[in-house]
């Protein structure tokens, strides 16, 4: 419908909501050391997939976090678990349930079997997602970090091998994968 | 590009999508009877994650439901699952496929993929799953989350953390989330 006198021509931009991620195929060794409680710096960052920014429109938006990661764990997967941090200004946030856990490891996820008894050729993958309330309309960044909780109880640390298995044998039975975190704002 | 002499620039507000959630890192032990049948009640709702509310703004919207558990079953996780429910108006529908024609096989919206299958005191199980709703409606409408099991007369579900739950690092704490948002 025109506008009185006449029709003025306008130029739209719509505002979309915030999205942000991060996706590599990128094959790494990251050695995790052993996880022995949150003032010991034992958490190891996926330094390809950290560093996600986002900007909220509004202080009340959420952000949804989505992860998937691919790899396999030299030994015991079942001890390995990733934990988000959220970075807002330099003030540094875990995402995960440390303030409340005691001694044990704090999760945000873990990694899911594709064969037990295996760990050179079978990787395991890990989804997860997560709801955060930065409360800001500041940059963002989120980074993703890699907690085991050891070969044993001696063991020193643990290798994780990025979008790969351990053996990477150039051969059929042997996988590649991506791995992929993603932000978005709603609400 | 304008046509005429000059253009006035516009913002257009997309409208927000309806979205919801509800997370959470208590720990709580549930009990889950074994499932005997659709008749029997044998579903056992997770109150912490239960509950979500979500108004469609339009009949044709779709819901998007987004569930990550973390949690351990003190026996055979291969048995247990995980089912949705949604209720509008008092009417209630359960999301996993028993309104097909599946005998007496156990419905189901999503499997427990393990951690270590020979340990059932200190490695968590998690759950990831979405499922895509058609309401067809624009009122209020509730979620919930329900565990089954299939293994034992009743099997303990431990949210967020470990059968064991000892306060040593060797035993996980977790956090769980279940999220709604419309489209289309």
């Amino acid at each position: 419908m025109s506008d009185f006198p006449f029709s003025i021509p306008r130029t739209v931009v719509a505002q979309s909501f915030p999205f942000s991620y991060k996706q590599t195929t990128a094959t790494a060794t990251i050695n995790v050391k052993k996880y022995e409680g949150p003032d010991e710096g034992d958490e190891e960052k996926i330094t390809q997939l950290s560093g996600l920014l986002i900007t909220p429109a509004l202080e009340s938006q959420k952000v949804i976090l989505q992860l998937h990661l691919f790899g396999e764990w030299q030994t015991n997967p079942f001890h390995g678990s990733v934990s988000f941090k959220r970075i807002v200004g330099g003030v540094e946030t875990w995402l995960d349930p440390r303030a409340t856990s005691g001694n044990r490891r704090p999760c945000n996820a873990l990694f899911a079997l594709t064969k037990d008894n295996n760990d050179n050729s079978t990787p395991e993958s890990l989804n997860t997602t997560f709801v955060d309330e930065p409360n800001t309309t500041k940059e963002v960044t989120y980074e993703v970090y890699l907690l085991h909780g050891g070969v044993s109880t001696t063991a020193p640390s643990a290798n994780y091998y990025l979008n790969r298995g351990l053996q990477d044998v150039n051969a059929e039975g042997h996988e590649r994968g991506t791995s992929t975190f993603s932000a978005k704002c709603e609400g | 590009m304008s046509d005429f002499p000059f253009s006035i620039p516009r913002r257009v507000d997309i409208p927000t999508i309806p979205f919801s959630y509800i997370q959470t890192d208590d720990i709580a032990t549930i009990a889950v009877s074994k499932w005997e049948g659709p008749d029997e009640s044998d579903e056992k709702k997770i109150p912490q994650l239960s509950g979500l509310l979500i108004t469609p703004t339009s009949e044709s919207q779709k819901v998007i439901l987004q569930l990550h558990i973390f949690g351990e079953w003190a026996i055979n996780p291969y048995h247990g699952s995980v089912s949705f429910k949604r209720i509008v108006d008092g009417v209630e529908t359960w999301l996993d496929p028993r309104r097909t024609t599946i005998g007496s096989r156990r419905p189901c919206n999503a499997l427990f993929a393990l951690s270590n299958p020979a340990n059932n005191d200190s490695t968590p199980e998690s759950l990831n799953t979405t499922l895509v709703d058609l309401p067809n409606t624009t009122k209020e409408v509730t979620y919930e989350v329900y565990l089954l099991q299939a293994s034992v007369t009743s099997a303990n579900f431990h949210l967020n953390g470990t059968s064991g739950g000892s306060d040593n690092t060797q035993h996980e704490r977790g956090i769980s989330t279940f999220t709604a948002e419309c489209k289309g």
